[in-house]
């Protein structure tokens, strides 16, 4: 696991200056026109608008695409059963039982899934989580479920890197990941051991907090400013939804 | 006032029941560097603990800068007169960006933003960290720089002792200079608990040694550290740069009881004779006294 | 198994983010100020014990440790999961954004189930830890499973074969997942019993 898209988040394009409130808001919307999409068209077009606003971000391409690929994974046996399993007139000319009804219902989802993913990806990959939660916060997360998301994220990595060179310590003794019980047995003493260390770590953040006077609240000093170009970019989104979502009637 | 920490027969034994701390007594006046060396399992993190009031309940003693640490209240009001850094910045770095987190003291306090804002980027001046690193997210800082930032958190609170629970740990020879330069520069009281006597040497002029819950030495930093037959029989050893000529003083000093052995049943107050950079004069040390 | 982005209907996703939004408020109840870093904490080791894979010719599976979760955490779990699987989204890409209620109010109701279902197999004291943990483990995998193929199922006839082809993946996971977490509660009730419910006595 590696911080690439705190890293990535960091830079700096249209899209990474865009206030974080007004990003969430408009690209909210924006997928949920995407979501509710029947039509083969207005998917097609929702699909390149969202690669259009990644586009605008100036990421790695390469690394959108391979992203992507691994997010779709679950759908590829949805897309390859359903033309076979929808009931519906069949293909003509096809030397397989393909139904028209079928196809058509899973290019719909597969253009639905790429364009609310590359939207999502669009909004990740342009935002560092922190100034990404707050902003939820500033538009009505509570503020608990933000606190205890931000304390997460901060011990992810920490967590992570400690799980890695458990992993490692099993590896110089000679353990191999094989489907054995013994295998299975050795792994769950590495998640018991990580359980255990996170207790005892708790502790020590429990007393690490109470000697900065701790009383619950986790307060940050950023604040969000919104000017015209935000104003813009998201009149613009949220007339480019609309206009999908008329292409869709 | 002169005497900013109090201890008096201190005794704390851990909820399994094995005793930590036997005894302690000792008193630390403004502007004293202390160093608190011992042997692995002497106690050094408790008795750490029991100053920043995170332990309860104890018997004796611990005042810290008018705080009475038997008190509830007086271990909430502790916190705002005492900073921790504790031994593994992990676990005191909560919030995910540097600023956030140098901020989250100084906030819980409660003072208004523009202070906060000025107190973070002194804070983060004073331990040598660039503006630039403030939005930077902890696990893309180094060792060193995690350290720095946890140093910051505690600085960016102003508080009047600083305790330190192992700072060079996981510092290279480079980042424990960094540090001790960092030290040099802070004019803060502060006890440092370190197995580095090197450092403890560069950074304090007073040293504590703790083995098995007790008191045994409490002298100043050169005259602990260079006595071979006391750091041998607590599992420490002289730092190499002690000439023979001091380590021989050492031990005629201690022969002719100019070190101080404290007696855990009869405990009595020691005035440490130089405390640095302000000595106490003789007429403000029995103010030190209960 | 997650659901990902694009399958379900805009009204499933709807009500899949207001039962998870109710099932959270329903863990947030009575969260002491000192518990924030421990349901963080646990939350973070479980995403990253997600992240193991486990061999399962010809593949390999990774775990969701949802009924371990409940079982440690218990009502906590259902704060710890919608956080877990939220960052799982965005930085991972596993599962979707769309579809994080949904995907927690599934995996919720399976973890209470596992709590609870733990914590009555270990009340009589005559289940062994293994199998009290193992079980709980199955019937969290097994509810979600069902909950997932019955989502899957009322999309209409062409997803009936998608749904089955669901819950027949379920079963290598579900085998898997109880001997993980019957072992991990066994190493847990010898190492740190504190860390389970009724084990502090």
């Amino acid at each position: 696991m590696r911080a690439e898209a705190e890293l990535y988040a960091r830079g700096d394009s249209p899209l990474h200056r865009w206030d974080a409130r007004w990003k969430t808001v408009t690209l909210a919307v924006l997928i949920a026109v995407l979501v509710s999409l029947e039509s083969v068209r207005a998917a097609l077009a929702g699909a390149l608008m969202a690669l259009a606003l990644l586009a605008g971000g100036r990421l790695p391409a390469g690394l959108m695409l391979r992203r992507l690929l691994t997010a779709q994974a679950l759908l590829f046996p949805c897309l390859v059963v359903l033309p076979f399993t929808v009931p519906g007139a069949p293909l003509p000319g096809s030397p397989l039982p393909v139904s028209r009804e079928g196809l058509h219902l899973a290019l719909l989802l597969y253009l639905r899934a790429l364009a609310i993913l590359t939207v999502g990806f669009a909004m990740v990959y342009s935002t560092p989580m922190v100034v990404w939660l707050r902003a939820l916060q500033n538009l009505g997360i509570p503020r608990r479920l933000v606190e205890i998301t931000l304390m997460t994220y901060r011990y992810l990595f920490t967590l992570g890197w400690e799980l890695t060179r458990m992993r490692w310590a099993l590896a110089v003794r000679g353990f191999r990941n094989r489907p054995s019980r013994a295998a299975w047995r050795a792994l769950a003493q590495v998640v018991g051991v990580t359980l255990l260390r996170s207790l005892e770590r708790t502790e020590r953040v429990r007393q690490a907090l109470a000697c900065r006077g701790f009383q619950g609240r986790l307060r940050t000093l950023h604040e969000f400013r919104a000017g015209p170009p935000d104003w813009i970019k998201s009149a613009v989104g949220i007339l480019l939804a609309a206009g999908l979502w008329m292409v869709d009637r | 006032m002169s005497c900013l920490v109090e201890v008096e027969r201190l005794r704390y034994a851990y909820p399994q029941g094995r005793s930590a701390l036997d005894g302690i007594s000792f008193h630390l006046s403004h502007g004293e560097r202390v160093g608190l060396i011992g042997p692995n399992g002497a106690g050094k993190t408790t008795l750490l603990l029991a100053l920043a009031g995170l332990l309860d309940p104890f018997a004796g003693t611990i005042m810290v800068a008018g705080c009475n640490l038997a008190t509830a209240a007086g271990r909430r009001q502790v916190h705002q007169k005492l900073g921790f850094v504790f031994q593994n910045p992990d676990d005191q770095i909560i919030n995910a960006t540097v600023a956030d987190d140098v901020a989250f003291g100084p906030l819980n306090l409660g003072l208004p933003e523009d202070e906060v804002r000025r107190r973070v980027d002194q804070s983060l001046h004073r331990v040598g960290l660039p503006t630039e690193c403030r939005d930077r997210v902890p696990f893309h800082l180094s060792s060193g720089e995690k350290r720095r930032v946890a140093i910051a958190g505690v600085l960016a609170m102003e508080p009047e002792v600083v305790l330190m629970d192992e700072p060079t740990s996981d510092l290279d020879p480079r980042g424990r200079r960094e540090l001790r330069q960092i030290l040099d520069a802070l004019p803060i009281t502060r006890i440092i608990s370190s197995h580095n006597l090197e450092f403890v040497l560069d950074t304090c002029d007073r040293a504590l040694l703790l083995d098995e819950g007790q008191l045994r030495a409490d002298g100043p930093v050169r005259q602990v550290l260079a006595d071979e037959e006391l750091m041998l029989r607590h599992g420490l050893e002289v730092p190499d740069r002690i000439p023979a000529a001091e380590r021989r003083a050492a031990a005629m000093a201690r022969a002719a009881g100019l070190t101080f052995h404290p007696d855990p049943n009869h405990p009595h107050v020691h005035s440490h004779p130089h405390p640095h950079p302000h000595p106490p004069t003789p007429s403000e040390s029995p103010s030190c006294r209960p | 198994m997650h659901l990902s982005d694009g399958i379900l209907p805009g009204p499933v996703l709807v009500a899949g983010f207001v039962s998870a939004a109710a099932l959270a408020r329903w863990g947030v109840a009575g969260l002491r100020d000192d518990e924030t870093p421990r349901v963080a904490v646990f939350t973070g080791a479980f995403f990253c014990a997600s992240l193991l894979h486990f061999k399962v010719p010809p593949t390999s599976v990774h775990l969701l440790f949802h009924g371990l979760l409940g079982v440690v955490l218990g009502r906590r779990a259902l704060l710890a999961l919608p956080i877990g699987l939220g960052l799982q989204a965005t930085l991972l890409g596993h599962g979707g954004i769309t579809t994080l209620g949904v995907n927690a109010t599934m995996f919720g109701v399976a973890a209470l189930a596992a709590s609870g279902l733990y914590r009555w197999l270990g009340s009589g004291g005559s289940v062994r830890p293994f199998w009290c943990g193992a079980l709980a483990a199955a019937a969290a995998v097994l509810i979600s499973g069902l909950l997932l193929a019955a989502m899957l199922w009322s999309l209409g006839e062409g997803f009936v074969w998608v749904a089955r082809y669901a819950l027949l993946a379920h079963l290598p996971v579900l085998v898997i997942e109880a001997v993980v977490t019957g072992s991990a509660v066994e190493f847990l009730r010898r190492a740190q019993p504190a860390l389970l419910p009724g084990g502090a006595a």
